[in-house]
């Protein structure tokens, strides 16, 4: 049947195209139609297709840690309801132990019939504002079991047949904190699966059921091929990194996440075993997500460009010892293990950058950091205001680090100002890039980014996950590391005190946080900078004129044009 | 005598159209775009057409134009020297962005650059809240202060954009104020003034682009304007805006970011305008050029209006990953799906073994192999030669011979030789690769959008719309489609037929519930008094102004705006929730909605001239035969050519046909037969 379908490579394209445009739709859906920030302007969701054998063949721009989650949480799925799913059937689940990667990601799937056919999935995942639990945005560093994180959902039905599952919503209703928050962007990721639906079927009816099937399996192959036909132009060999977070999520204390990478052939092998056992605060993760990890590392570490499907995780196979960090067992807390998930990355690409140096971009940010701000309004009315401040990244063999792009495990988008102001009771009193923070090199790594928020109501709950405070993020082949990041509290007396990187707390109107992300990782030797490079970001105030000097040898006029002269001077001093 | 004139600056041609008012009578020239001064090209059309209808400058009664002046200078990188002005603690906004990127995977992925470089970015001191109230008095000093850096700088142009502004203009109006005093001759743009709408990146971004294209369009403007007055044309210029209707030139140099889509607007229209006249008020418009496909909706014979374009975006192969890598528009635009899918689009093999089509193009040089100007990769131009859909003869009225065996050679090794396919096969499927890609597009446009393509007619131009807008009709079950005379310049002819359009808005955010129909009217008056105001100065009669009321809501909690058509806070209410499960599949009548802006759109009445129609007469013999590529017929079928010009109306005949004009090929597919109506246009109409 597959072979069939391979042989028409044409009808094989025009499918591809049709079933990327159709998870393009849903997204569309999710976005525009959702209620919460984090999903709306954040954009912490995902949206994809999965054929009848839970296949994801199309998925659209959305967090990649998702997609590369979708299979286990597919596998769990089909075997609890694989023989009684329904046409109108909608399933929901945020259980980490059922397919799950944490409380917040929910998970709603919808069975795609024609007639009794199983046609396939539409599969969205968006990262809930709040799920119940122990404090306000349910995820805290410092929950040290599930129960502490919210509602859990193993699989249920939400719509059995096209009825709405009433008591399922009540249950959901009556543990969040924020009800029409959460049923909003429900709402939002049915709507997308009923738009797919649609699609789909219209679909089945140019090609049938049969037909669709052939085509989309041999996607999932054609996938496969490309990621195969790849890996195995790189050289065979096995490295091994090690990558810290700064605390275990309630105090300060170096968490190794270890990794051995293994090219052989067409196929590659990541090997966390070595890593942290199990912390007690809550970044332990689920293995699945931390597959998924590897699978965006591999796929980021690819120059082809390949379609989002699962046929590009079947040459690579992780490996993880229950009870660690990188697979939590019951009653582990897993609510902020993004951040391991994103050292996790950086770990495999420092393995990787030993194998290929020349795909592999020096270490970014670190990861998204949150900043929870939860209290009641002046009227009574509760809030959870659920902040990212997303990163900058590393610089790449080919050039300077983009200041000010979202990590590459994730698309999460910066909240405006303006829509955080309107919405919350909340001041932000700057926003903007720090000059001196990106690691030196031959490239440049991107700036660290700066947020500051004044708090405007008392008694207000703040969470933070940051991290790279210790351990700032690695430069590559002779290139610096970024600047470390901070947090720091100021009092409305002007009193200032530093905080630890992960942490909860309650502050009180007129106090400000203050976050400054870390800055991302500089490729190669500084002094092989181009001099006029660094003058441009001299121009700029990327750089300072100290910097110029101290960091890459670079003399600078008073008006800002290169010495050149002096740099040869000062470079040679250097290096001789 | 009067006559109308239109011209259409694209990347590769100049059209331009001239219709004489009193007959119908209609001339058309197509010349090359001349890149480094466009005004070149827009005299040269612009004289030809007046040579040949023997017209004077004098007797032009009215002149519209659309460009991509103003978006070429974005993707260039040719903006004047642009400042921007901030809130102090804010002056990253540009570089920082949204901070999302297009490419999932790609970690090589660079953000759009800046359009300031950082430091010619200032905050000021000041801070508004979000309800308009003032947390921090603006610093006076401190604005002369920035001003003197500005100074120093030697800059052009200045963007201010203050957070908040949009609810309380007067510290931008100061900003502006002060900075006009201190650096005069340098255009100030302000947000409060360009897009008054919250978020501020979007604001900002909208502002810089006004501010910056200002300088290059009033210089680009002046100097048509310089050259007309030499020519004895005494006319107002008049610019095609991205929403579809035209401004003058003078408000043109004011508010260019309205113009960045500007010729895209005008096929759009002439689609609208053509479906109006026939009694056809819904039309999907379908525009195939050499490097893009355009496909947009008009229903009511209104085209859909988006305010979320990005101007700069790369050209995708397919549908999605288009948005966040451009830089974001917030003036309303004519809402199009835009594809790397034109006759230029290159067909490759992937390294996983599958065939690909765009969106690399070839453009104009070197081109299709089959135009022997060095081009070697297979284009859809050549696939459709090597099918038989072109004439290697009558391509351009003869002007090149195309080289059907360079195609084939081309085709035969770098698609059909990796795939085991014989070359007709590959070529077929480069066209029909393209076809899917394009009926993702329609579908996007239509289906996603709530809307049933199959109650839609299909209007097709650009030079390889004709070509390829049967086999979409086919597939998307429409059952007509019409190809309009001239179809190479047809985006030219919308610029004749459409009125003077300005848009005012004020950003809101209230609870709908909340507003009364007075409190509504309070905000509409000043919006229309200022429609009317700008209108009539600029020598509409107030007899033919008329204005839109407008509404933007949302359910409380959402991100994004709906716009209806309304006045009444009741009747938008339930237009909203029509229109909400129009356009996603669900509507929630219990919930609180927002009222986020309150929009007018102004429009001055202008009359449009009567086209006119075509002799009847007898269908005449085919100018010949040759063999066609067609898949429903399993192969080549000998298939009669007719020539366009020699069509008179009333004329009827059957597919498989193929009909050549100068600048395009209309392609029909068997099951679908031909009449040549009133006016001259093509119907293809399905079989039943």
């Amino acid at each position: 049947m597959t072979t069939n379908a391979h042989a028409d490579p044409v009808t094989q394209e025009i499918v591809a195209n049709a079933l990327a445009s159709i998870a393009d739709e849903m997204a569309t859906t999710i976005f525009r139609t959702a209620h919460s920030t984090v999903v709306r302007d954040g954009m912490d969701f995902s949206a994809a297709l999965c054929d009848a054998r839970g296949e994801t063949v199309a998925q659209a721009v959305s967090v990649p840690f998702h997609l590369g989650s979708l299979p286990v949480a597919m596998e769990k799925l089909l075997a609890r309801y694989g023989d009684e799913l329904r046409p109108g059937d909608v399933y929901v689940m945020n259980d980490p132990f059922d397919g799950g990667i944490h409380l917040q990601d929910v998970f709603v799937f919808k069975p795609v019939f024609s007639g009794e056919t199983l046609v396939g999935f539409a599969a969205t995942t968006a990262h809930h504002g709040d799920v119940g639990g122990r404090l306000p945005g349910s995820s805290a560093c410092d929950n040290t079991e599930i129960f502490q994180e919210g509602i859990r959902l193993p699989w249920l039905r939400l719509y059995a047949e096209g009825e709405p599952v009433e008591d399922v919503f009540k249950i959901i209703s009556a543990n969040v904190r924020i009800p029409r928050m959460t049923l909003g962007d429900l709402g939002a990721q049915v709507a997308a699966c009923s738009v797919a639906e649609r699609s789909l079927l219209a679909l089945v009816e140019r090609y049938g059921v049969e037909r669709l099937q052939a085509l989309m399996g041999a996607l999932v192959e054609h996938t496969e091929r490309l990621v195969r036909s790849e890996i195995a132009s790189w050289p065979d060999g096995s490295a091994s990194f090690v990558d810290y977070l700064d605390s275990d999520g309630i105090e300060r204390v170096d968490v190794p996440i270890h990794v051995t990478v293994t090219i052989a052939g067409d196929e590659v092998i990541a090997d966390f075993s070595e890593s942290s056992p199990m912390v007690r605060g809550a970044l332990n993760s689920t293995r699945s997500f931390i597959q998924a990890v590897v699978y965006q590392a591999i796929r980021a570490a690819l120059s082809v460009e390949v379609p989002n499907t699962s046929g590009a995780f079947r040459p690579i196979t992780v490996v993880t010892r229950p009870g660690t960090i990188a697979e939590v067992v019951m009653p582990g807390a897993s609510s902020m293990r993004g951040v391991t998930g994103f050292r996790a990355f950086d770990a495999v690409n420092g393995a990787l950058a030993q194998l290929i140096p020349d795909r592999i971009a020096a270490a970014g940010e670190g990861g998204n950091t949150l900043a929870i701000f939860g209290a009641e309004r002046p009227t009574g009315e509760r809030f959870v205001y659920y902040e990212l401040v997303t990163g900058t990244w590393g610089a790449t063999p080919e050039g300077d680090g983009n200041d000010g792009l979202a990590n590459p495990c994730s698309v999460a988008a910066n909240i405006p100002v303006e829509v955080a102001e309107s919405e919350y009771p909340i001041l932000v009193e700057r926003y903007g890039l720090v000059p001196d923070t990106g690691g030196a090199g031959r490239y440049r790594g991107g700036l660290a980014i700066e947020r500051a928020w004044r708090c405007l109501t008392d008694d207000t709950s703040l969470i933070v996950r940051s991290d790279r405070r210790a351990h700032p993020p690695y430069g590559l082949h002779g290139g610096r590391p970024g600047a470390p990041s901070l947090n720091v509290l100021r009092r409305p007396d002007g009193s200032e005190e530093e905080l630890p990187s992960m942490f909860s707390t309650t502050i009180g109107a007129g106090e400000v946080f203050y976050h400054r992300i870390a800055g991302g990782g500089g490729y190669g030797d500084p002094l092989e900078r181009d001099p006029a490079a660094v003058a441009a970001d001299v121009a700029q105030e990327k750089v300072s004129v100290r910097a110029a000097l101290e960091e890459y040898g670079v003399v600078l006029r008073p008006d800002g044009s290169v010495d050149e002269e002096a740099t040869r001077e000062e470079r040679n001093a250097r290096t001789s | 005598m009067s006559y109308r004139l239109g011209v259409d600056i694209g990347g590769t041609f100049t059209d331009a159209t001239l219709v004489d008012e009193a007959t119908g009578e209609v001339c058309i020239a197509k010349v090359s775009t001349t890149p480094s001064d466009p005004s070149v090209g827009f005299l040269l059309a612009m004289e030809r057409l007046l040579a040949e209808a023997g017209v004077a400058g004098r007797d032009l009664r009215y002149l519209a134009h659309a460009t991509t002046v103003a978006t070429n200078a974005i993707i260039e990188g040719k903006l004047a020297r642009t400042a921007f002005v901030t809130t102090d603690g804010f002056r990253d906004l540009l570089e920082i962005q949204r901070q999302v990127r297009s490419a999932l995977y790609n970690v090589h992925f660079e953000k759009p650059r800046p359009l300031v470089p950082r430091h010619r970015c200032f905050g000021v001191r000041e801070r508004l809240g979000p309800d308009g109230s003032v947390l921090r008095e603006l610093d006076e000093e401190h604005v002369r202060d920035v001003a003197a850096s500005l100074r120093a700088e030697d800059v052009e142009a200045v963007a201010v954009c203050l957070l908040h502004a949009y609810v309380n203009d007067a510290h931008e109006r100061r900003v502006g104020e002060i900075l006009a005093e201190e650096l005069p001759g340098v255009e100030i743009s302000l947000s409060s003034s360009v897009a008054p709408e919250f978020r501020e990146y979007l604001r900002a971004s909208t502002t810089v682009i006004n501010a910056g294209v200002q300088p290059v369009v009033l210089r680009y403007l002046e100097s048509i304007e310089d050259r007309l007055a030499d020519r004895g044309v005494d006319a107002e210029l008049l610019v095609m805006q991205s929403a579809g209707g035209v401004y003058t030139a003078t408000a043109a140099k004011r508010r260019p970011v309205y113009m960045v889509e500007s010729g895209p607007a005008a096929g759009v229209i002439a689609a609208a305008q053509l479906g109006r006249a026939l009694g056809q008020p819904d039309v999907i418009s379908f525009d195939m050029g050499g490097t893009t496909a355009k496909v947009s909706l008009v229903q009511d014979g209104e085209p859909t209006v988006t305010k979320d374009f990005q101007v700069g975006s790369a050209a995708q192969a397919g549908i999605g990953g288009s948005s966040f890598s451009g830089y974001p528009v917030r003036t309303p635009v004519v809402d199009l799906v835009e594809i790397g899918a034109g006759g230029g689009s290159i067909a490759w093999i992937d390294t996983g073994g599958k065939l690909r089509v765009g969106p690399r193009s070839a453009g104009a040089d070197p081109g299709p192999v089959c135009y022997r100007r060095g081009g070697a990769e297979p284009t859809i131009t050549d696939a459709n030669l090597v099918l038989g859909r072109l004439s290697p003869t009558n391509f351009l009225g003869g002007e090149i011979e195309l080289d059907v065996e360079g195609a084939r050679a081309a085709i035969e090794e770098r698609c059909a030789k990796p795939l085991g396919l014989d070359v007709v096969e590959a070529a077929r499927g480069i066209v029909e690769i393209a076809n899917a890609a394009m009926g993702n597009a329609l579908h996007l446009v239509s289906v996603q959008r709530g809307h049933d393509p199959r109650r839609f007619v299909l209007v097709a131009f650009g030079g390889a719309g004709p070509a390829h807008a049967n086999a979409l009709a086919r597939d998307a079950e429409i059952n007509t489609v019409l190809v309009p005379r001239s179809p190479g310049i047809f985006s030219a002819t919308g610029l004749l037929v459409t009125d003077l359009h300005h848009e005012y808005t004020t950003t809101v955010l209230a609870p709908l519930a909340e507003v009364t129909r007075e409190r509504l009217d309070e905000l509409f008056a000043p919006l229309e008094d200022a429609g009317r105001r700008d209108l009539e100065r600029e020598g509409t009669a107030p007899e033919d102004v008329s204005t839109v009321r407008q509404l933007d809501l949302r359910y409380v909690g959402q991100s994004f705006e709906l716009t209806v058509a309304s006045a009444d806070p009741e009747t938008a209410a339930d237009l909203f929730h029509a229109e909400h499960d129009r356009a996603y599949g669900f509507s929630a009548p219990g919930e609180p909605i927002e009222l986020v802006s309150v929009r007018v759109r102004a429009v001055g009445r202008i009359p449009k001239p009567v086209p006119k129609p075509l002799e009847a007469g007898p269908l005449p013999a085919p100018t010949g035969s040759r063999p066609v590529h067609f898949t429903e017929a399993g192969g080549y079928v000998e298939t009669a050519v007719y020539e366009r010009s020699a069509l008179p109306a009333g004329a009827r005949f059957e597919g498989p046909a193929i009909v050549e004009e100068y600048d395009s090929t209309t392609v029909v597919h068997p099951g679908f037969w031909v009449e040549v109506d009133t006016y001259g246009n093509l119907l293809l109409r399905r079989m039943v």
